[in-house]
């Protein structure tokens, strides 16, 4: 009851997330970030491999759902859309939360 | 030709009903941090835990079958916009805390889905705060919180979970979703408690 990532799975052909179907709740790919992230990260965050804490699953960042209409950025895994990253920008600070994300593997410029 | 010229306007609205740097709108834009968990109405409760391992709650049947009150009320939510005159239907949380005996101060507010957000007790009683099902004389629809979601219309909108699930009461104000990366413990719009 503590946890914020204790998410009911919809059923994968429910994209009536919304009241009306074929409404759903809009949410783009993890390239959608890039812009707000590239002014934290110096790296090429689309392109890495993140492992969600919460199953386990290795994906490039670019695809994760990303919620955009929110008062942050809230970075979900597509396969149990556990939160894996939140940023939020307030006029004066960013606060990222990086804690979903057990690792990040990066690639190293040649 | 004035002086001054008449596009002038300082920060302040000229609308009383709107706290300092919001703007009104009409439409009801959907803002949310995930997909909207769906809940059939025979699955739904409504919770409250306090000490000692108390707990109560109410199915969807017993819920509707509580006093219910038609709230018209301006809401305020933190990226800007407010929209005046939102009328809604829903128990008033007073109502839900008549067989509660607790000395605890705060709320979290759980949400299926698991959103959560921290309340004070005191901005939840006294009737600002309210579980609601109504919107605008339909029910209220998935993509805003439906079937109920809490109504604390004083405060920034992010304190009104969406697909509300319960209250735990808690000793201390524990920060919830967006209170935990930024944003205010209290969140009043009219002293922009925005960020913390
Ligand atoms: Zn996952």
């Amino acid at each position: 009851m503590t946890s914020t990532d204790d998410f009911a799975v919809p059923e994968s052909e429910d994209q009536d997330i919304a009241a009306e179907p074929h409404d759903p709740i809009p949410y783009v790919d993890g390239n959608a970030a890039a812009g707000a992230l590239s002014e934290v990260f110096r790296i090429d965050i689309i392109a890495a491999l993140g492992r969600c804490r919460h199953c386990g699953s290795v994906r490039a960042f670019g695809e994760t759902m990303v919620f955009t209409d929110a008062p942050g950025i809230v970075v979900r895994c597509r396969d149990c859309q556990g939160v894996l990253l939140r940023l939020v920008q307030t006029p004066t600070k960013y606060w990222l939360d990086l804690s979903g994300l057990s690792y990040l593997e990066i690639d190293r410029e040649e | 030709m004035g002086i001054i010229s008449s596009g002038f306007r300082g920060r302040r609205s000229e609308n009383a009903a709107l706290p300092p740097g919001q703007h009104e709108t009409q439409d009801f834009p959907v803002l949310t941090a995930g997909p909207a968990p769906l809940i059939p109405a025979d699955e739904w409760e409504f919770f409250i835990t306090a000490e000692d391992g108390q707990r109560l709650s109410w199915s969807w049947d017993e819920f509707m079958a509580l006093p219910q009150e038609e709230i018209t009320q301006d809401i305020h939510c933190v990226t800007s916009w407010s929209k005046l005159g939102t009328t809604w239907r829903g128990v008033s949380v007073d109502t839900l805390f008549e067989n509660v005996e607790t000395t605890r101060d705060f709320a979290t507010a759980h949400s299926f889905g698991g959103y959560t957000t921290n309340v004070p007790l005191w901005d939840l009683l006294g009737g600002k705060a309210w579980v609601a099902w109504e919107f605008d004389h339909e029910p209220l629809e998935r993509a805003h919180g439906g079937p109920a979601r809490l109504l604390v219309p004083h405060l920034y909108f992010w304190k009104s979970a969406k697909w509300v699930h319960g209250l735990e009461l808690t000793d201390e104000d524990i920060p919830g979703f967006w209170e935990s990366n930024g944003y205010h413990l209290h969140g009043n719009p009219w002293r922009e408690e925005r960020y913390s």
